[in-house]
């Protein structure tokens, strides 16, 4: 029978703090995630110690990882006090909330438990195992020098055959070799080009079709304006023409600074889900994960 | 004997059907098992806390199936219901258990306090006067409170008459509310200058020159861009109608387009009347609950 949270007005011993891990991860292996994860706050509820509050602490986050809530997961991770904790309990704890922070897109946050790692935990090949995550965070706040140096600073960690580190680190090379990394276009410098010649940004942003069109919707309204003036439409000309004309060159300028927009998100997602495909691939690299 | 396959097929469904009966019974069970036994409060308490609503509410939902509850702990359980409904913004099922909650409960006042906001958060102005009007109290602090309360409640009503008999009552002796209590005023004066505009007026004024229905409305920006395409298309038709005469394809295409953009600035106008006093009363009323509830997180935390 399963009977765990029942200690009213009680202080735990470590045989009941046992007992409570041992009923909450049966939940867990149950998938009955939310029970678990009420049983692992009532551990961390329960105990006076700093080390078995962080344990319980990760175990929740794993129950909200496992239903796939990661701001919820985030959220647990953030209430780990770190400062008695030791070196391999403090990167369990920095590892999760990297990958939580990573996972609810919180791309800044999850840097900045890297560098914190860097700074705080003193054991370096715990560090280096935080790296395969650090170079997908890098790779989504598009810092592809960054990145490309922290996985080659993990390979030659990592990987004591020379003959296969030099297999991985040309693999590496070739991920990251100029002509892979996408050069991001300036929306900025888009508008502007429209802003002088229209269609030209929609053209820089790759978008030639949507370039071409945007032209011939300003020339028609500059042609309408003309051919109203040729007939002697003074008012219609320069009023309605030109409003059209100037409708179509407003929204041209904005459509290229969009476009650029989509074609960045669109390059840049492509080649960081290659990267992630390679990292899961290479079982080199991600033994530690697995 | 033998069993045609089709009964076969039955027996094999009814086989499926019962074990995920089963299966569904086991994890009820399992749930129930986990759940049922007698808790410590303080642990519900440390969940909301930690804004683990949804597992203190399934905690507390599970508490309230057991048998012989004695009354303090049953008070106690509606009141962290109630509690983390209310920090999950779920104001209706927070009122209703607020309600259960005793006169003699520890939680009654602070309970009476958290229903009345929230009766005034969603509305319920009329429930909520009188509910604050049967409230007995004697520490001064909580007469303060239901005073600034009952006096917020007027004025969301816009009924000075009662503002002004209960708010002439404030002490401003307290610093729990005496900030907020001021601050009223500021709301009162804001709803007199909030005066509701006449809709005729505003068609009016913008069926003789178009925009200017928008501005009397308020909406000073929306008044120019109401403005510029009705002068160009009027522009467009009389030169039309200078050039092509009346009955002229042009005249009528841009006769029509002025038409259109002249009735709907009208229309608009009309409308832009009731959106904007609406608009900063909903501003006004904000600004209130805003008040409100400053008072309250200042008595009731601890």
């Amino acid at each position: 029978m399963i009977c765990i949270f029942r200690f009213a007005g009680y202080s735990a011993t470590d045989a009941d703090i046992t007992f409570l891990f041992k009923k909450a991860d049966s939940l867990y292996l149950a998938k009955q995630y939310q029970l678990a994860g009420i049983g692992y706050d009532e551990i961390a509820y329960l105990s006076g110690e700093n080390v078995i509050k962080t344990k319980a602490l990760l175990r929740k986050a794993d129950c909200y990882l496992e239903r796939k809530e990661f701001g919820k997961a985030e959220q647990v991770l953030s209430r780990v006090f770190y400062a008695d904790l030791n070196d391999s309990l403090q990167y369990l704890a920095r590892y999760k909330t990297t990958l939580a922070s990573y996972l609810n897109g919180n791309f800044g946050e999850a840097e900045s438990q890297v560098i914190q790692a860097k700074l705080l935990i003193e054991d370096t090949s715990l560090v280096y195992q935080l790296y395969p995550l650090y170079v997908l965070i890098l790779n989504e706040s598009i810092k592809y020098d960054e990145a490309k140096k922290v996985l080659l600073a993990y390979v030659n960690h990592s990987i004591a055959d020379s003959a296969r580190r030099k297999i991985v680190i040309e693999e590496i090379e070739f991920q990251y070799m100029g002509s892979k990394i996408p050069k991001l276009k300036n929306p900025e410098r888009a508008k502007q080009l429209s802003t002088f010649l229209p269609g030209s940004g929609q053209l820089y942003a790759g978008y030639f079709w949507e370039g071409a069109l945007s032209v011939s919707l300003q020339l028609a309204g500059l042609g309408f304006t003309g051919l109203c003036i040729w007939n002697k439409y003074y008012f219609t000309g320069a009023f309605v023409g030109f409003s059209i004309f100037q409708k179509f060159y407003g929204g041209g300028m904005n459509r290229a600074e969009f476009l650029t927009n989509k074609r960045n998100y669109l390059k840049t997602r492509a080649f960081n889900d290659e990267v992630k495909r390679y990292l899961f691939e290479n079982s080199v690299l991600l033994k530690r994960y697995k | 004997m033998c069993i045609k396959p089709i009964h076969f097929l039955v027996l094999i469904l009814n086989l499926c059907l019962l074990s995920l009966g089963l299966k569904a019974q086991i994890n009820d069970t399992l749930n129930d098992a986990a759940l049922a036994q007698k808790i410590d409060l303080s642990f519900v308490d440390f969940l909301i806390n930690n804004q683990e609503h949804e597992d203190a509410l399934l905690l507390l939902k599970q508490q309230l199936k057991r048998k012989n509850i004695d009354i303090i702990q049953l008070d106690s359980i509606h009141f962290y219901t109630a509690w983390a409904f209310y920090n999950l913004k779920n104001l209706d099922s927070s009122i209703v258990y607020f309600e259960k909650i005793e006169y003699n409960s520890a939680f009654y006042l602070q309970s009476k306090f958290y229903e009345n906001f929230e009766h005034l958060y969603l509305n319920q102005h009329k429930l909520a006067d009188i509910k604050l009007a049967k409230l007995a109290l004697e520490d001064s602090t909580l007469i303060e409170l239901k005073k600034f309360q009952q006096a917020s409640s007027a004025l969301m009503q816009r009924d000075f008459l009662i503002f002004d008999a209960v708010s002439s009552d404030f002490k401003y002796s307290n610093f729990s509310c005496a900030n907020e209590q001021k601050e009223l005023f500021k709301r009162k004066d804001e709803i007199v200058k909030n005066k509701k505009k006449s809709p005729l007026l505003a068609g009016l004024m913008s069926a003789v020159i178009p925009g200017s229905g928008k501005f009397y409305a308020g909406y000073r920006g929306q008044a120019i861009s109401a403005m510029i395409p009705t002068f160009i298309f009027a522009a467009a038709a009389a030169e039309s109608y200078y050039r092509a005469g009346a009955k002229s394809g042009q005249f009528i295409a841009a006769a029509s387009l002025f038409g259109i953009f002249y009735m709907g600035n009208i229309w608009g106008s009309v409308l832009s009347v009731k959106t904007f006093y609406e608009l900063r009363n909903n501003e006004i009323h904000n600004n209130i609950m805003l008040d409100l509830h400053i008072p309250l997180r200042r008595i009731f935390s601890n």
